[in-house]
């Protein structure tokens, strides 16, 4: 099985599995449009994903490289956050850096079932909590004035779905 | 529309703090920038959350409820402007109350409005004339955004039609006194709901009801022109009536059938006949219910006539015709456009799950084992706007859940989103309960009735438990279950439920502020509370414990 190399910011050098590179849409189209199909020592540099980050992005692919890639019709489907699995969620029991971290980095490898569980994670976290637990939750200043924000809270509550 | 409004959010929330938009976004992804975007940004462990890209909290936030989206823009100003330029657009509809009419007059006065939905909640009292006067006032100001309004009391139409020249679709089913309106003076309108009629017995074998878009009745001379939408309930009781179906061939949407009579005799030929030409003009129906038709020769001759060519979403059998030729029938001919196919009264055999199997990611199925008549409405009930065409949904109405193997029943049906149970008097239903949490934990809608259990709740806690229901987000139901929770000392949270009725049973007794405190943590999304046990005088403390209320028992807090 051919192999190639991922290059992380911190100059670790990763030796992978082709298939298990190909859970990432991004390095499928990169060797596919560089014709780098035979795998002769290629190296892919990713400059931004630190090799913390990297090793747990290749630990995700390669429990997930058997999936059957999701299907693009299916992008409609209900958006639930309660069927995530429990490898997965063990997976991501991390602390919120590194779970930033995962998602940044799987969307710039563009790997879409870890991007959509991870993003699962951090709406759970949101789920049924009041502004203020939000803010405390991701470390977020209250930039609105007393005012605007009673305006808003106040507009908000003349508002239903429709 | 969209491009205008933006300006406007920012204007209101004033910058945004991100720096990369959507475009640069997306051009960063570009396999022929690959290497040089990805030198481009900054190498950097210690990122914030806030850090992510908008598009990246555009997709978390979509997995969020509208409830959730709301405590998420008062957030930050940078979420504010977010989720109301994207996720809260086009789902929200202005609920215009006595309490604030004065306070939506000043806002629209001196910041605008830029709604297109709009309701007038006048049906509990109707607005004085000040009220009035501001009400109108809004509609001077904000009138050409609004394309779909909901009123009960109105204002002189003459007044109105001039307010709204964007009107599209009137919804008047809750309305009084509305007589030979004529509605062609509103030049964009699509439809118009009427109210109901409330005694079928007043009108004659001659009049048809004539119903437009939706559960609602109206004498004919009324539909105006432009009126696009059309549908009939109840075509009288003879065949002769069904020329009114020929005359609107082309544009009626939706069909109840009601021809009961014929279960008596054999159909004549002739009628056989002009049945078949009849229905074999329709051109556009998307909705069709046999359930008042309870003759199954009839029903057949309707589902063989109907051409193709109608894309049927959505059909209603009754129990008469519960038979796989029907479900067969229905399949070949209406494979792609069917989106829900209610059985009213079927028993869900091993049979008929495992055909339904075949549908389930394509279609919502609803079942019934209810014999009596349904209100009327339910039939025509839409879905929620958020439910998607291609979710799993199957609606299970049971009414005599006694019977043996209820559980091998719902186990058949592990994707139930929505069960309305009710139990029948005198029986305990514990086991009931126990199976539902067992096997139906995709439900998001549950009305069970009181479950009259005799047992103490301590022997409730061995059981599957509530709590297996993450996503549920209605719940009408007993205290038994939810004070299960209690006893076993679960932090579990309902984070979806944003509805609960709580029905006394003996067994958990008189619901009290103080009971409602102790379990409030479980419930910390909701926004509607129904309970008989409590008065409108404890909203006050209602909303200090639970902070997103916005209805108790049917009215509206703000």
């Amino acid at each position: 099985m051919p192999n190639i190399q991922l290059q992380s910011s911190d100059n670790e050098f990763f030796n992978i599995d082709v298939q298990v590179a190909r859970c990432s849409g991004t390095i499928k189209t990169l060797l596919e449009d560089c014709g780098m199909e035979s795998g002769d020592n290629v190296i892919v540099p990713l400059p931004n994903i630190n090799s913390e980050i990297l090793r747990q992005v290749l630990n995700w692919a390669n429990y997930h490289k058997d999936d059957l890639q999701p299907n693009e019709d299916d992008e409609n489907k209900k958006k639930r956050t309660d069927d995530i699995s429990l490898w997965d969620a063990e997976f991501l029991k991390v602390d919120q850096d590194t779970l930033i971290n995962l998602i940044f980095a799987a969307n710039y490898l563009d790997i879409k079932g870890l991007f959509e569980v991870a993003c699962k994670t951090v709406a759970n976290m949101m789920k049924g909590k009041t502004p203020a637990e939000i803010r405390k939750t991701f470390n977020i200043r209250n930039d609105f004035t007393p005012v605007e924000e009673e305006q808003i809270r106040r507009e908000n509550e003349w508002c239903e779905q429709k | 529309m969209d491009n205008e409004n933006l300006p406007n959010e920012s204007e209101r929330c004033h910058n945004s703090s991100y720096n990369l938009t959507l475009q640069e976004q997306e051009k960063a992804v570009e396999m022929n920038d690959f290497v040089d975007a990805f030198s481009d940004l900054q190498t950097n462990d210690n990122i914030t959350a806030l850090a992510l890209p908008n598009e990246v909290w555009i997709e978390i936030f979509t997995y969020l409820s509208y409830g959730d989206l709301k405590q998420v823009s008062l957030v930050c100003k940078g979420w504010c402007q977010l989720v109301h330029a994207t996720l809260l657009r086009g789902r929200t509809r202005l609920v215009i109350t006595r309490t604030n009419v004065r306070n939506i007059y000043e806002l629209a006065k001196n910041e605008g409005l830029n709604y297109e939905s709009v309701l007038v909640d006048d049906g509990w009292e109707e607005f004085n004339g000040t009220e009035c006067k501001f009400l109108l006032k809004i509609f001077k100001y904000s009138g050409p955004t609004i394309t779909k309004l909901k009123l009960c009391h109105i204002p002189p139409l003459i007044v109105l039609d001039n307010l709204l020249p964007n009107l599209e679709e009137f919804d008047l089913s809750d309305a009084k006194d509305i007589k030979n309106w004529d509605f062609s003076k509103f030049s964009n309108i699509k439809s118009v709901r009427m109210p109901e009629d409330e005694n079928e017995d007043d009108y004659g074998d001659d009049e048809c009801e004539i119903i437009l878009c939706g559960s609602l009745f109206t004498p004919i001379n009324v539909l105006a022109p432009r009126n696009r939408k059309l549908g009939i309930r109840s075509v009288a009781s003879c065949v002769n009536h069904l020329n009114m179906l020929v005359s609107y061939a082309s544009s009626l949407r939706w069909l109840d059938i009601d021809l009961t009579h014929y279960t008596q005799n054999a159909l004549p030929l002739r009628d056989r006949l002009y049945l078949q030409d009849t229905f074999r003009k329709l051109t556009h129906l998307e909705e069709l219910s046999l359930v008042h038709c309870c003759d199954k020769e009839i029903a057949k001759i309707v589902l063989e006539s109907l051409p193709t060519e109608n894309r049927i979403k959505m059909i209603a059998l009754g129990y008469s015709y519960e038979e796989e030729q029907f479900l067969e029938l229905i399949m070949k001919k209406w494979p792609i456009s069917l989106e829900r196919l209610y059985l009213v009264g079927w028993v869900v055999t091993e049979k008929v799950a495992s055909q339904l199997e075949l549908l389930s990611s394509k279609y919502r199925l609803i079942f019934s084992t209810r014999l009596g008549p349904l209100p009327r409405d339910f039939f025509f009930r839409r879905p929620p706007p958020k439910t998607n065409k291609k979710s799993i949904e199957l609606r299970l109405i049971v009414l005599d859940s006694t019977e043996s193997g209820f559980h091998n029943h719902i186990r058949l049906l592990p994707n139930v989103t929505t069960l309305e149970i009710t139990f029948r008097i005198g029986m305990e239903n514990d086991d009931i309960m126990s199976y539902i949490f067992q096997y139906l934990t995709h439900l998001r809608y549950l009305s069970m009735d009181p479950c009259h259990g005799k047992v103490s709740i301590q022997c409730l806690c061995s059981k599957p438990s509530i709590s297996n229901l993450k996503g549920l987000q209605t719940l009408y139901s007993c205290l038994c279950p939810i004070k299960v929770l209690q006893i076993s000392n679960s932090n579990f949270q309902f984070k979806e439920l944003t509805t609960l009725e709580v029905l006394s049973c003996e067994r958990s007794g008189e619901l009290s502020l103080l009971t409602l405190g102790h379990i409030s943590a479980y419930f910390p999304a909701l926004e509607e509370f129904y309970s008989s046990d409590l008065g409108y005088d404890s909203v006050q403390e209602m909303r200090r414990i639970f902070p997103r209320l916005r209805k108790l028992n049917y009215r509206r807090l703000f």
